[in-house]
């Protein structure tokens, strides 16, 4: 179910009536945890299934490591839970990938082997539950946290359904603790998290459907070689689709949680503001980027054993953070560019770092400026089909000659796509040390609902195409 | 973490809870308005979802029912009133996709995936018969790999409120109304055609731009008038080409189906090109003559013919119920069976 449809709209109406209406605790969850299977299932109710296996497995494994008392036998069930998790990511998100790379390896070396292709619907959600089973395990067999003592808790942090779909991960700790006790009915708490709800839509609706995906799709989807502004233009509102699309699910997601009364961390801040890469990270997919800061790259080693190590590590990281978005090389190199962006930084910050002009605004400035640009490059290999693709449109960004151009973007779809960045960056650079509750707690209340009304407006008056979140794919 | 942390309890919440409905209500009355002066419409988005919509009602067809396949002529052309007023114990759906080529995936699906033994009637070219084009069967996988209860529900509402509001058409977005407003201080012209909830298409050349409509015309005429410079292929080759319908047409009839191809009317300086290009009686009616085929082809009817179409190959709304009455009459004329309804 989509946060942008009608039937979200009446299925929200019933549960959010339902759900206060509600006397006890247990039953209240108990009615979340039914709503969000049926929200899972009007995509596809077999693959309820696999949330409840998912369920099972994260609960009951991480109750017998915590009872484990042999340090042998927490290491072997802490293996076997992770292989039952991410051997099901693998087989339903990885498998045709892995069966392709295969086939190709041993045909290049002359055996002739042409396996059948694999028909495997990707699950939606796979990868940000099967994230939130492992991290909940390992943080129990490191005794971070304890063993949840209520499946009842557990299958509703997993299941949860405003972060279901397309997150953010979230922590069992951070959520299992809200299911402690009754979350009140609080009229401020459900304005704003409309607010929010409000936002989120008008970011994925208005701004990344209706405005920037045609544009979008006017190059990656056409074939032929762009001229420069046509191949800056096409990615630049490639650049906003995706923060608009993610970010706005984002912003409704932890709307809608917060309408229920429940609280869920912040995934993005203001990311094309960032100054370098890691601030970059600490801003953009928050929740996954400390996932895989806590998951494997400490696990790794971090930067503990030595400079070598330390970049080996960051690399590692970054190309599996690729991998998780998408079954395809081009996610690999995308997040190997990060990779190399994070090692170059820390390269030039251990050996200019000391100077002080990087303290300067307009150096800051410039540098976000930079970071900006550098990262609309590594879009190009995450929304491009193919590696020729992106190799045409990264020289098209890197060439001012347009003499073979046969792919030309209108001069209105470039100045509109430009603008939109502009303002997108705008926004980002000047509310980047601000958080939003701070910045409309000081607004006049009929600006709030004028912003919300307009908003609305143009939620209502301007239906693009019926296009999924670019998340759910993940 | 608690709730607290992101309430913001110093907004007067219960005021803007009152002002943005009234606000959104007054923008949306406002927007309906001037779209309405301007002469826009409601118009049913015709997607994936609908053309399931439609297509999973082809499984509750009889054997006295009717599936109408083709492209946009067909969902321009067709009035289904007209065609419930002559035969109203029968059903029918109309599956044709607008600016998709050849039907031919459709009508594949329907003999190979549904038990339908009812009447398909085809609008096809001599062109689009002899095309190996796939782009119709999109939609169709649509309908096995996305069409789940929740987008039939959705799609269910989105038709009642497009069938109803004028801002839900995206072809009069809010965009393009204050954008033309902005720009050149005058309301956006309407866009000339609007879809219903059961697909079919009205075009309404009155409502149409004069001049864009000309340019339309000669556009489409002189890309045939190129078509037509080129020798076309000896009839051999053609059939060879067409060789696809002719199991799928077999397995048809097999269980009791009734097949009837349809060529729509164009306009008559087109058809000047078209007939240079693929004169019917060397490749339409062999064709229907080797698989023992009936058929209507508007050339062949002088009344079909006299038909006014100004962007060269759709009829006006205006036209459309005569048309498909005089239409029904001829198809039902080489294909009895048509006129057959269940015994009471």
């Amino acid at each position: 179910m989509l946060f942008n449809s009608y039937t979200f709209f009446v299925f929200f109406c019933f549960v959010a009536v339902g759900y206060y209406l509600l006397p006890g605790w247990n039953t209240r969850k108990l009615f979340l945890l039914g709503a969000s299977y049926i929200f899972y299932a009007a995509w596809n109710p077999p693959f309820i299934i696999l949330i409840l296996f998912s369920t099972i497995v994260g609960w009951g494994f991480a109750k017998l490591i915590d009872r484990a008392t042999q340090p042998s036998s927490k290491k072997l069930l802490l293996i076997v839970s992770l292989i039952i998790s991410l051997g099901l990511l693998g087989f339903f998100k990885y498998g045709n990938f892995l069966l392709n790379n295969f086939t190709s390896l041993v045909n290049t070396i002359g055996i002739n082997y042409q396996p059948a292709h694999l028909d495997i619907i990707l699950p939606i959600g796979i990868s940000f539950y099967t994230f939130e089973t492992v991290s909940y395990i390992l943080d129990v067999y490191f005794g971070k946290s304890k063993a949840s003592a209520s499946l009842l808790d557990y299958a509703l942090y997993l299941a949860f359904f405003p972060h279901l779909v397309a997150g953010p991960i979230l922590r069992a700790d951070e959520f299992i603790s809200q299911c402690d006790r009754k979350q009140p009915f609080v009229f401020s708490n459900f304005c704003w998290g409309l607010s929010l709800t409000t936002l989120g839509l008008f970011e994925k609706v208005v701004v990344a459907d209706g405005v920037l995906a045609p544009i979008v799709e006017s190059l990656y989807s056409a074939k032929g070689i762009p001229n420069f502004a046509s191949a800056w233009g096409g990615t630049l509102a490639f650049t906003g689709q995706v923060f608009c699309d993610f970010a706005g699910y984002s912003t409704c997601s932890i709307g809608i949680a917060l309408c229920l009364g429940f609280v869920l961390p912040l995934n993005f801040h203001f990311p094309y503001a960032a100054i370098g890469f890691s601030d970059f990270w600490r801003r953009w997919h928050i929740s996954l980027s400390t996932w895989l800061r806590d998951y494997l790259y400490i696990p790794l080693g971090g930067n503990r054993k030595g400079n070598t190590r330390t970049q080996f590590n960051l690399m590692i990281t970054m190309l599996l953070g690729g991998l998780w978005h998408g079954a395809a090389w081009t996610f690999v190199v995308w997040g190997g560019l990060h990779g190399l962006y994070l090692i170059g930084e820390r390269l030039l910050t251990k050996s200019l770092g000391h100077y002080s002009i990087w303290k300067r605004p307009i150096v800051k400035f410039l540098l976000a400026i930079l970071t900006f640009i550098l990262v609309c490059f590594t879009w190009v290999f995450f929304r491009a089909t193919s590696f020729e693709q992106a190799t045409t449109i990264l020289v098209a960004m890197l060439t001012f000659s347009s003499k073979s151009a046969t792919l030309l973007l209108d001069g209105k779809s470039i100045l509109t796509a430009s603008g939109v960045m502009l303002t997108i960056v705008g926004i980002h650079w000047l509310l980047k040390d601000r958080n939003l509750e701070d910045i409309v707690a000081k607004l006049p209340w009929w600006l709030v609902s004028s912003s919300l009304a307009i908003m609305l407006y143009a939620i209502a008056t301007l239906p693009g195409e019926d296009r999924s979140f670019i998340y759910f794919q993940f | 973490m608690n709730a607290e942390d992101r309430s913001i309890k110093t907004i007067k919440w219960s005021k803007i809870g009152i002002l943005t409905p009234i606000l959104l209500i007054a923008a949306l009355s406002v927007n309906e308005t001037l779209l309405k002066q301007a002469k826009h419409q409601p118009s049913v988005v015709s997607d994936a979802d609908l053309f399931c919509d439609i297509y999973t009602r082809v499984r509750d067809l009889g054997s006295e029912d009717v599936v109408f396949l083709g492209a946009s002529r067909m969902q321009a052309g067709l009035d289904l009133d007209t065609f419930y007023d002559r035969y109203p114990n029968k059903k029918a759906v109309l599956l044709a996709q607008s600016g998709k080529g050849s039907s031919y995936p459709v009508f594949q699906d329907i003999v190979d995936k549904t038990n339908y033994r009812g009447i398909a009637i085809i609008d096809e070219t001599e062109g689009t018969l002899s095309s190996q084009n796939n782009d119709q069967l999109p939609f169709v996988n649509h309908c096995y790999d996305n069409f789940s209860i929740n987008r039939q529900l959705n799609r269910g509402m989105s038709t009642w409120l497009q069938s109803h509001f004028m801002f839900l058409n995206p072809q009069s977005s809010s965009l393009r109304l204050w954008g033309n407003l902005a720009s050149q201080r005058k309301l956006p012209v309407p866009f000339y055609t609007k879809t219903l909830s059961d697909r079919q298409q009205l075009t309404d050349y009155a409502r149409a731009d004069p001049k864009a409509l000309q340019t339309l015309h000669a556009g489409r005429l002189k890309d045939i008038q190129n078509g037509a410079k080129e020798p076309s292929a000896p009839f051999e080759t053609w059939f060879a080409q067409t060789k696809h319908w002719q199991p799928l047409i077999e397995k048809f009839q097999q269980r009791g189906g009734k097949v009837i191809f349809v060529r729509m009317p164009v306009a008559e300086d087109r058809w000047k090109f078209e007939s240079q290009i693929y004169p019917p009686d060397r490749y339409w009616q062999p064709w229907m003559n080797q698989l023992k085929l009936k058929s209507v082809h508007f050339a062949d009817y002088p009344d079909l013919a006299t038909f006014k179409l100004p962007d060269t190959s759709h009829l006006d709304l205006r036209d459309k119920a005569a048309f498909t009455k005089i239409w029904l009459t001829h198809l039902q004329a080489q294909l009895p069976s048509l006129s057959a309804t269940k015994p009471k």
